[in-house]
């Protein structure tokens, strides 16, 4: 049954992020860039992250990609080329490292043994994130927040029309 | 069962990587940021599960964070290239000033 | 304690020379003179004390495996006697030579004074000295205080050359001196003279080490052959003649011979040869004095004369005759320059030859009696202190060789015939002057009293010198029938030069005339005077020409310019073969190829973002792969 949860989402997972850098208009892109959200989290309900499912939903599929879709939108698309092409120079050189790198670690992580450290996850899973986060990891809590804090200043910044100053 | 997901998180995280390499505009460069994280949260979310604790999910959120925020910045400097520019290729974009 | 005769002629020296010039010339002449004065009463005060030789070290100078070469005093009889002597002498001349300087006060004469003091603390080393070493040391300092003086008046040539002639005729004497002191070093293994005393005893090759060190005295003392600076020396002041070449640093060799009597005594051959000089320098001396009209050339003859009496006498095996007639010479020479210094102060130096000057006895009495008593003190005339410690020496000698006896009594003839000459020409007669001459001062006249005084009665003082001496000599009844000779030749002597020079029985010209090659002979003294100049100075400096115009002109300097022009073609070769083929280019290949190159590498920094992730991508690679690699599977 496990099998099978992975199987699906990894394939959609797997298909949507090719087609995410494959395609040509931005806007196909943000299309499948939102699929790949969607499995990804569908992925962590299956490894039993449920908070973590639900924030991913909602900070990605919801206020990056809307981000995302209102950038795209403020570029007048008839003065700028849409799509010049691809790099595929650099996509060939970097094939075999690509290669080496996936293979060897697939390698790796086949060969590791994992099997007698295995411990099940909490239940509730939300209260015990909780409870960890507003303990242990407090202070990486409230940098994030100042982080979050920086960003918002630095968007509003950048927002600004040149006129104002 | 860990093992295949810690997989399909390292093969997004290339697949990430392939895309930065691959792609001209700006915008969909960073699309390509976005998924390498993803694949990050997702091995993440597998060591956890796998731990049976739930710190690195604390990471994971952290790392959520950090994308959001990252994503406001990027855009912000994407678009002021565009004012300043007025194209926003990575092709022409090569020299700080002109 | 009699470490205090040495330090006060030291420290006048030290602080006239430090500070001379701001005491003042008077003043330096008076801390000079005191300096003496003092010595004199130290001096004076330990032989009156002095029960044994006593050696005092004052300082280790050389420690050799074991021995050492130490610097101290020794005191013995003798050398405490010639001491008071030398020092008596010394403040006399010294307060002398403050009224003779008077004329040229203002010229920086305090150096004169700072050199007197040298001279008198050098001379009191040799007296003093209780090594070789030390005695070194003094006769090197009385050679160069010589020097200094002789050249006092460094602006006329004349006395610059002579100063230079002495200093290098001494100079040879010295090196004799010195190898004397190595031989009798390695002989008898020390040069400390009380342990040369105690170990003086007859081995191979004391022959030659005593008749070095004897080379080291004819040097000193102006005999044959060392002798032609002698005369010329009286280009410096008269003071200077009257202490230095006079009194008593031309008897530091004689003084030398007897301190070093025992061993000198070891080796007849030295004796003999010491004898031989002694007569040759004498007579040679006496008869060149004969003729000259200089008036402290004269003098100066003399004292070599008198001085190689005292080497014969030395010779013969008579130390203690050869240093009593040392002292009693001392007064009476000093007194003779002393006069002949008043003399020409009088005169108001215009001249110093005897036939333009005469008939001064009127005008400069004091001078005049201190003068005679001089001359017939010199002659050996009774009861002059000259006629008492010639004579010692005539009848000693005349017991062991009557020919030395008979060349000593000549030249006792000859020395009262001029010595007398020069009296009588200076002082009677008559003469007019441009000028007329003044006595003089009695800072110069009282001098030349006391040793007038001393010159008249010291000879009594013979048979307590020779007691005290131990030395045997004969009573006064035997001496006075002993001296008939003497007393005879001083006679005929002195009536020769009267009759010629004051009564003018002979004219002197004709004789002259008569005597003309002869004259001439013995004026160029022989002709050494000219030998040493003309052919051996002259000579050796027309060599060293010749050999620097050919080696160092023709063959150095052509030899390194040669090399400098060799060296200079070769550097062109290498300039232009290697330096523009080799090193320019390849400086212009590297530039270019360094330029190419940055060129080439230029190409990284493209500003392209997704060449610069690929590179990222690689990076990542390498360091995953390095990871992989140093994991164990």
């Amino acid at each position: 049954m496990e099998f099978l949860a992975f199987g699906t989402i990894s394939i959609v997972a797997i298909i949507s992020a090719f087609m995410a850098i494959f395609v040509k208009s931005p806007i196909h892109v943000m299309v499948w860039f939102l699929v790949f959200i969607l499995s990804v989290a569908s992925s962590f309900f299956a490894l039993g992250a449920d908070l973590l499912a639900g924030l991913q939903l909602v900070i990605y599929a919801v206020a990056i990609v809307v981000f995302y879709v209102l950038v795209i939108t403020t570029i007048p698309w008839e003065k700028v080329k849409m799509f010049e092409g691809f790099y595929l120079k650099e996509l060939i050189m970097a094939l075999p490292a690509f290669l080496f790198t996936i293979g060897s670690a697939f390698y790796l992580t086949f060969n590791a043994k994992l099997s007698n450290m295995r411990v099940p996850l909490p239940k509730d899973n939300v209260s015990a994130l909780g409870t960890v986060l507003f303990t242990k990891y407090i202070a990486p809590f409230e940098l994030a927040s100042f982080i979050l804090l920086i960003a918002m200043i630095g968007a509003i910044i950048f927002g600004k029309e040149k006129a104002n100053g | 069962m860990d093992k295949y997901y810690m997989m399909l998180g390292i093969l997004l995280v290339f697949i990430g990587i392939c895309g930065i390499i691959i792609r001209k505009n700006l915008i969909t460069m960073l699309v390509a940021t976005e998924i390498m994280l993803n694949g990050a949260n997702v091995s993440l979310v597998a060591v956890s599960h796998f731990l049976g604790k739930v710190d690195s999910q604390v990471m994971s959120i952290i790392i959520l964070t950090v994308a959001a925020s990252e994503v406001a910045i990027g855009l912000g400097l994407i678009v002021s290239i565009f004012r300043l520019r007025g194209y926003e290729a990575s092709e022409e974009i090569t020299e700080l000033r002109d | 304690m009699p470490s205090l005769i040495l330090l006060f002629p030291l420290l006048s020296f030290i602080i006239i020379g430090l500070f001379g010039k701001r005491l003042g010339d008077f003043t330096s002449g008076v801390i000079n003179a005191t300096a003496g004065i003092l010595s004199f009463l130290v001096a004076l005060l330990t032989m009156l004390n002095l029960k044994t030789p006593e050696d005092i070290i004052f300082y280790k100078f050389l420690p050799i495996s074991n021995t050492s070469i130490d610097m101290g005093i020794y005191i013995d009889r003798l050398s405490i006697t010639t001491t008071v002597t030398v020092t008596f002498v010394a403040s006399v001349i010294f307060v002398y030579a403050i009224g003779y300087m008077r004329y040229l006060f203002g010229n920086w004469t305090f150096k004169f004074f700072a050199y007197f003091s040298l001279f008198l603390f050098s001379m009191l080393l040799i007296l003093l000295g209780d090594s070789l070493v030390l005695m070194f040391f003094g006769w090197e300092g009385v050679g160069l205080a010589s020097y200094l003086l002789i050249g006092y008046f460094h602006e006329e040539k004349f006395a610059t050359k002579a100063s230079l002639e002495a200093f290098v005729m001494n100079r040879i004497g010295d090196w004799s001196f010195i190898l004397g002191i190595i031989y009798t070093f390695w002989l008898f293994g020390s040069v400390s003279l009380p342990k040369l005393f105690e170990s003086a005893s007859y081995v191979p090759g004391i022959t030659m080490a005593t008749l070095l060190l004897f080379g080291g005295a004819v040097g000193k003392s102006g005999q044959l052959p060392l002798h032609t600076w002698l005369p010329n020396a009286m280009a410096g002041p008269t003071p200077v003649s009257a202490l230095l070449h006079a009194a008593t640093m031309v008897a530091a060799g004689v003084y030398m011979v007897a301190r070093l009597y025992p061993i000198f005594s070891l080796s007849s051959t030295t004796l003999t040869y010491i004898t031989i000089t002694g007569i040759l320098t004498m007579l040679f001396a006496a008869l060149v004095a004969t003729v000259h009209d200089d008036i402290k050339k004269i003098i100066a003859f003399s004292t070599m004369s008198q001085l190689a009496i005292m080497f014969t006498a030395l010779g013969m095996g008579f130390p203690t005759a050869a240093m009593f007639h040392l002292t009693t010479h001392a007064f009476f020479k000093a007194l003779l320059f002393l006069g002949a210094g008043a003399v020409i102060t009088g005169l108001h130096h215009h001249t110093q030859n005897i036939f333009e000057m005469g008939g001064l006895k009127k005008y400069m009495p004091i001078t005049f009696i201190a003068f005679m008593t001089g001359a017939f003190a010199l002659s050996g005339f009774p009861p002059f202190a000259g006629y008492f410690s010639k004579d010692a020496i005539v009848s000693s000698v005349m017991d062991k060789s009557t020919l030395v006896a008979t060349v000593i009594l000549i030249t006792s003839l000859l020395t009262a015939y001029y010595i007398t000459r020069e009296a009588f020409v200076v002082f009677l007669g008559n003469a007019h002057y441009h000028e007329e001459p003044h006595e003089v001062e009695p800072i110069m006249s009282f001098p030349m009293l006391i040793l007038s005084f001393l010159s008249l009665t010291g000879g009594f003082l013979l048979w307590s010198y020779f007691s005290y001496l131990n030395s045997d000599i004969e009573s006064p009844m035997s001496f006075v029938l002993h001296s008939f000779y003497g007393i005879l030749v001083a006679v005929i002597g002195i009536s020769v030069s009267y009759a010629l020079y004051v009564k003018k029985l002979i004219d002197p010209n004709t004789l002259y005339e008569l005597f003309k090659p002869i004259h001439k002979l013995m004026k160029s003294q022989f002709y050494t005077e000219y030998l040493y100049h003309n052919i051996i100075s002259k000579g050796y400096l027309a060599v060293s020409k010749l050999i620097y115009k050919i080696v160092d002109r023709i063959m150095i300097d052509g030899f390194v310019n040669g090399l400098a022009k060799i060296f200079m073609v070769l550097v062109r070769f290498v300039w232009e073969f290697m330096d523009i083929r080799f090193i320019d280019i390849i400086i212009h290949k590297l530039v270019i190829w360094t330029f190419s190159f940055s060129r080439k590498l230029k190409v990284i920094q493209s500003g392209y973002l997704n060449q610069y992730i690929f590179v990222i991508l690689l990076g990542i690679v390498i360091i995953l792969g390095l990871i992989v690699k140093g994991m164990r599977l």
